[in-house]
């Protein structure tokens, strides 16, 4: 990896007892941390794996004690669910790609200090931070933007956001003046800069900025459940919430017929498992690829270049 | 960085030219903001009004400092308040160094394969529903056959206390549940960040002889204040909304004194209630008393770390 | 290398799903049918002619030639719907399904059902959606609302008086085959009548209260559709300590059972203590009291009763409620009753019924699994309340759901007669029962559903009832086309109290065990007119309503609160309790409530302390 893993190998430099101690002390603090999310995780994937009824009587911890596929199964059976996939990998991809974008532009353009308004349009954009109009005006203008029971009602209220655009200017601000500066010299334009030095600097940034929206996207719920009149729109997470409704909705039945409709499905906690399972494996895949990008050391070629 | 040179400042004219590709680069924020934020903030006069479909925002009758009245004049008003304080106190101050400290733990950590599976292992809780967690939480503190109550039955204590329902523990349990969810996820950018440093700055020290811990001090965290900064700016914006689902979740009897607050108070009202106006007016009160907080954070920013939000 | 390698595929993957997602999302809605109609039984045509597929095509054939006299009028009649059971339940292709295609066959009209589900059971999607305004496009909407006090109903209220959303359909609703009964003395319950449909404040009729039976049919005890509540015990217990279950009525006879079943020493399926009262079945909950301790719950009407003196009071301003508080004090105390019996998880809850680890489990009923699967639980009780019997109350009548006609809907009369013919006998045929031939036939003048959809309903397979053919079955299948309805009476019109129930061999219902304890657990029934005393909050002043109802919301807490107290703190909890309520105006409002009462004594619920 980096120069600074050869120093610290032992070669020149001689490490302190108490560095060792530090760095264990560190590893065990961790691996303490580690246990403590870990379990619970784990028993959350024994009871998806776990026969609903056979869990219902307790007992079923960390490993499951009745094997069965069925609680996924009947995730799946559910053709909303394919569907819902659909729609929700498209707007994570198109989302995310559309809000890094516009995002890095923007931040780049704020980050230039000379810039005339730049102290109110900041100001401006961190006020709708803490003000906002609430669920009816929302709901009413974006039946003018022509958003409602439209595809694009998840991409676009999504597209930018305070805190993102703000982590994204800081890093901007971060990087020094002088690469700046040498490439104006060699005669290049605003947009050249951002794409030819400030994106390929910025990869820690991106990648953070990136996985956040992208997990954003994924987890939504809300905007399908309020702004989505048709059902065979919604995202993966609101077929899935409504799917555990109708299962938690047993304990309301007060008809016979009712009790005849819900007989037929799953108890309602392996469900929820398995849901849980179903909408997290995908993003916990995606991680690893973008983990590098934080790996440190990313800066040295260009300083040095 | 404040250079020392005094730059001589070039008139406004020319500088709006001279930056065009910047304002083209501005352009798609502002049309945003200004179409699905903005616009919508015509809604904070329902504030001031009795809200009618029919009459629209601008048409519906005028009713003054009402709803505020009401609120502040409520049973309730006072301990709502200070209930919503302490817990954004918890969240944004108390909480706010640990996801710090374990992004520089992180960063310690040689072994790539060892580093990649604790991330991981730390961010899955931020994808669990709160409803789970909740679940889990009472299974864990329940009198008798909870697992913490027979850890402490076993050392002697009487392993009956009913943790949920009594206030004193209340504080406890919320901040180690919130912590436990957001420690792994909010460390990320505190990771890229810390990836962000000069690493050459780093050898010059250990060749100087720094230790583990003094390079962390002087080299690391402030190399990534300005990320410290700006994201405690942003949460101390969020004091006075504290979050809905996890304390309506985690509320019993014996712990709703202060498992009350003004989020899961104008849920209650207004959006089950359909009194839009007084949820409005409440959120008007989160939204000012969070500027202040915001600007009072920001100036102080300003003047300890050079960077502030504007 | 191998990553870049994985990068290129997975980047070709994305994009990939990325355009099929998009074509998806944003292609056109009513594609061509999936293949989800799997008609197994096709050709069994019906008797009607089968001008089926000509009639979709042909637009305007102009005038009524060649339609039936069902016919109403060609074009789209789109509801947006706030119940989640009807929402959850809609065909994957509207349009192909069955039940829809014989709607437009008959009366022309293309039926197209939408939902937005929001988050609180639809109560926040109506909120928006009636604030914000309906889509254009929408004729008619239809909520939950069992009776005024529903928090759907002032929302709707204000949506008809002060917004004018919907329209008056009581020019028409006079003349119609089936609303017109609306108006007959004593048909519909007095709420529906004088709150909900016919309001005084309102000019005309905007609201249309549903699921009212033609015959008022509650207080007949049918074992086979009887849904027991209450408390269940163990069968063991029962066998071990030889108690006989329905003797238990008083409070005094309930706290010596459950004495009886700690001393004795029941162990569970994990070989623990078990606890002689668990909590309800889907986890704890205030209500369960309502059974377990009802001869101690005096504030009948919502908190509210009158006493002997002919005075109302609130529960908590009486001594009664020390009663209820000392005597769950002291089960818990003593180690009778769970803890957690008010706040135990779902899941735990159950983990405790299912590994036996109650005696008696807080509140169940007989067409749970847990019941019905197994002969280990049978009902307790029911106890007696503060009259001193262990009758059901009934309060006659009731309704369900409301149905609204937008006034921006387009001809308004017509959209009002289409939901008054679905429930003319040949609506209410189609909707319950489907379509002749596919999935009923007519035996010996009433209509019986056909072998497949017996076997699907006992399988529960609600999938394949509501895409393959689109009824209602009684609720079991697209529950929308039975909340729809109104004027009900199955058992005169089809023979049957829901499609499916007569016939058939028992041993194959899996629920033959929920009649059963019907039949051997039978209950009765004791009329009780009169609503409950805080749907008349409304008759308050608005500034007046606020506080009181935020008042009694907080009870419940409040009495958890007292009982989880420590022994000191009990009473100043109530005292500060009694101060909250008059502060909010209880006086005023218990001072109405008496006006109410002597002019209609029939107009509130009040018994069992009466004065003589």
């Amino acid at each position: 990896m980096s120069k600074m893993q050869h120093l610290q190998k032992g070669t020149k430099v001689k490490r302190s007892p108490g560095e060792r101690i530090i760095q264990v002390i560190i590893y065990l603090v961790l691996i303490a941390i580690c246990l403590l999310i870990v379990l619970p995780c784990l028993n959350v994937l024994a009871l998806a794996f776990n026969d609903g009824k056979d869990a219902a009587r307790g007992g079923v911890y960390f490993w499951p004690r009745t094997f069965t596929l069925e609680n996924f199964q009947e995730v799946f059976k559910n053709k909303g669910i394919i569907r819902g996939y659909g729609i929700t990998i498209a707007r994570t991809v198109i989302g995310t790609f559309l809000s890094l974008l516009l995002l890095s532009l923007a931040a780049f353009a704020l980050k230039e200090k000379e810039l005339p308004g730049r102290t109110f349009i900041n100001f401006m954009i961190t006020f709708t931070m803490l003000f906002g109009g609430g669920t009816v005006p929302t709901y009413i203008q974006y039946r003018k933007l022509g958003l409602l029971n439209n595809f694009w009602v998840y991409v676009i209220p999504g597209l930018f956001s305070v805190t993102y655009l703000m982590m994204m200017r800081t890093f901007f601000e971060g990087i020094p003046d002088s690469l700046e500066e040498s490439a104006k010299l060699d005669g290049c334009g605003y947009f050249g800069i951002y794409a030819k030095i400030m994106m390929p600097l910025s990869k820690p940034v991106i990648a953070v900025v990136g996985l956040y929206t992208a997990v954003g996207h994924w987890n939504d719920w809300f905007s399908g459940a309020f702004y989505m009149m048709d059902t065979k729109k919604w995202p993966v997470q609101t077929v899935l919430q409504q799917m555990l409704n109708k299962a938690m909705s047993q304990q309301q039945i007060t008809s016979v017929a009712q009790a005849i409709a819900s007989a037929g499905g799953v108890t309602s906690n392996a469900l929820k498992m398995a849901a849980v399972v179903v909408t997290t494996v995908p993003i916990l895949c995606v991680y690893p690829f973008i983990q590098k990008y934080f790996a440190q050391g990313t800066m040295i070629g260009a300083v040095k270049g | 960085m404040k250079s020392m040179v005094k730059v001589q400042k070039v008139p406004i004219g020319k500088r709006l030219i001279k930056f065009w590709p910047l304002y083209v680069m501005l352009l798609p924020c502002i049309i945003y903001y200004i179409l699905i934020k903005y616009v919508p903030m015509a809604g904070l006069l329902l504030a001031f009004k009795d809200y009618s479909y029919k009459k629209g925002i601008f048409g519906s009758p005028w009713v003054g400092w009402r709803y505020f009245e009401t609120f502040f004049t409520s049973y309730d008003c006072m301990r709502l308040i200070k209930n919503t304080l302490v817990v954004g106190l918890i969240k944004c101050i108390l909480e706010f160094p640990f996801a710090i400290i374990l992004a520089l733990m992180l960063n310690e950590v040689r072994n790539m394969k060892f580093k990649k599976v604790t991330q991981t292992i730390t961010y899955l809780p931020h994808f669990l529903s709160t409803v789970i967690i909740i679940t889990m939480l009472q299974r864990i503190l329940a009198p008798g056959d909870g697992v913490l109550n027979q850890i402490i039955a076993q050392m002697g204590g009487s392993g009956d206390t009913f943790f949920l329902m009594e206030s004193k523990y209340f504080y406890q349990i919320l901040f180690s549940m919130d912590l436990w969810r957001n420690i792994g996820w909010d460390s990320i950018i505190y990771l890229a960040a810390i990836a962000g440093v000069d690493s050459s700055l780093y050898e010059a020290a250990e060749m100087d002889g720094c230790g583990k811990l003094k390079r962390m001090w002087h080299i690391t965290l402030p190399g990534i204040r300005g990320t410290i900064g700006l994201l405690f700016i942003m949460g101390i914006g969020g004091l006075l909304s504290s979050g809905f689902e996890q304390i309506y979740l985690l509320r019993t009897p014996g712990n709703m004194d202060l498992a009350d607050t003004l989020d899961v108070y104008v849920v209650r009202i207004g959006l089950l209630g359909g009194q839009f106006g007084y949820a409005t007016a409440i959120g008007l009160i989160q939204g000012i008393v969070g500027l202040i907080m915001v600007v009072t954070a920001n100036k102080i920013c300003k003047k300890i770390t050079e960077v502030s939000l504007w | 290398m191998k990553k870049q390698f994985l990068k290129r595929v997975l980047s070709t993957l994305l994009v990939g799903t990325m355009v099929a997602g998009l074509l998806a999302g944003c292609g056109n809605e009513d594609k061509p049918s999936e293949n989800s109609t799997q008609q197994s039984e096709p050709d069994k045509e019906s008797e009607a002619p089968d001008p089926g597929e000509d009639n979709q095509e042909s637009d305007n054939q102009g005038g009524d030639e060649g339609h039936g006299d069902e016919w109403i009028a060609d074009r789209d009649i789109v509801v947006q719907i706030f119940v989640s059971d009807a929402g959850n339940a809609l065909p994957e292709d509207q349009e192909n399904t069955p039940i829809f295609q014989e709607i437009k066959k008959r009366t022309g009209i293309s039926l197209k059902l939408q939902y937005t589900p929001g988050q609180n059971g639809s109560l926040d999607a109506l909120t928006t959606q009636l604030n914000a305004g309906l889509d254009d496009s929408v004729d008619a909407m239809i909520c939950y609302l069992n009776n005024s006090t529903r928090p759907e109903f002032p929302v709707l209220l204000k949506a008809a008086k002060t917004d004018e959303m919907f329209a008056d359909v009581s020019e028409y609703m006079k003349n119609s085959k089936v609303y017109s009964k609306y108006y007959e003395d004593g048909y519909l319950p007095k709420d529906s009548y004088k709150n909900i449909v016919f309001r005084e404040d309102l000019d005309g009729v905007y609201l249309l209260h549903l699921n009212v039976d033609e015959v008022d049919r509650s207080m007949i005890y049918d074992p086979n559709e009887e849904y027991l509540g209450g408390p269940y015990i163990q069968k063991r217990i029962v066998d071990e300590l030889q108690i006989d279950p329905k003797s238990i009525r008083t409070p005094e006879e309930f706290y010596d059972l459950l004495v009886k079943i700690k001393e004795h020493g029941f162990k569970d399926d994990n070989g623990q203590d078990i606890i002689p009262l668990g909590p309800k079945f889907w986890g704890g909950s205030f209500d369960a009291l309502d059974w377990d301790m009802r001869g101690l719950r005096w504030g009948i009407s919502d908190g509210y009763n009158m006493d002997k003196d002919g005075k109302i009071y609130h529960e908590a301003e009486t001594d009664y409620i020390y009663d209820l508080i000392n005597y769950v004090r002291k089960l818990m105390a003593e180690g009778l009753m769970d803890r957690e019996y008010f706040d135990k998880s779902e899941e735990r809850a159950g983990e405790g019924a299912w590994s036996k680890s109650y005696g008696i489990i807080g509140d169940v009923h007989n067409y749970v699994d847990i019941i019905y699967s197994s002969e280990d639980w049978v009902p307790l009780g029911p106890l007696n309340d503060i009259e001193g019997d262990n009758k059901m109350v009934t309060t006659g009548k009731t309704g369900s759901c409301c149905l609204a006609i937008m006034e921006q809907a387009e001809n308004p009369e017509e959209v009002f007669r289409f939901f008054d013919w679905l429930c003319t006998y040949e609506g209410q045929l189609l909707c319950q029962y489907g379509i002749e031939g596919l999935s009923y036939n007519m035996v010996d003048g009433q209509p019986r559903v056909t072998d497949e959809v017996k076997a699907k309903l006992n399988e529960g397979d609600e999938e394949w009832l509501v895409n393959n053919v689109g009824a209602a079955f009684g609720g079991s299948g697209a529950y929308f086309f039975e909340c729809i309805l109104t004027n009900k009476n199955n058992i005169d019109n089809f023979g049957e109290s829901r499609p499916g129930a007569s016939g058939g061999d028992d041993s194959e219902n899996i629920f033959a065990r929920s009649v059963q304890i019907a039949k051997d657990y039978p209950r009765e029934y004791k009329l009780k007119e009169g609503m409950k005393a805080t749907a008349y909050l409304t008759t308050l002043d608005e500034a007046a309503q606020a506080p009181l109802k935020e008042a009694h919301d907080a009870w419940k807490e409040v009495l958890q609160q007292a009982i989880h107290a420590d022994e000191g703190e009990v009473e100043s909890i109530i005292n500060a309790y009694r101060d909250r309520l008059q502060r909010a105006g209880v006086e005023e409002f218990k001072a109405k409530l008496m006006e109410i009462y002597n002019e209609d004594p029939t107009s509130i619920m009040f018994y069992g302390t009466m004065p003589e």
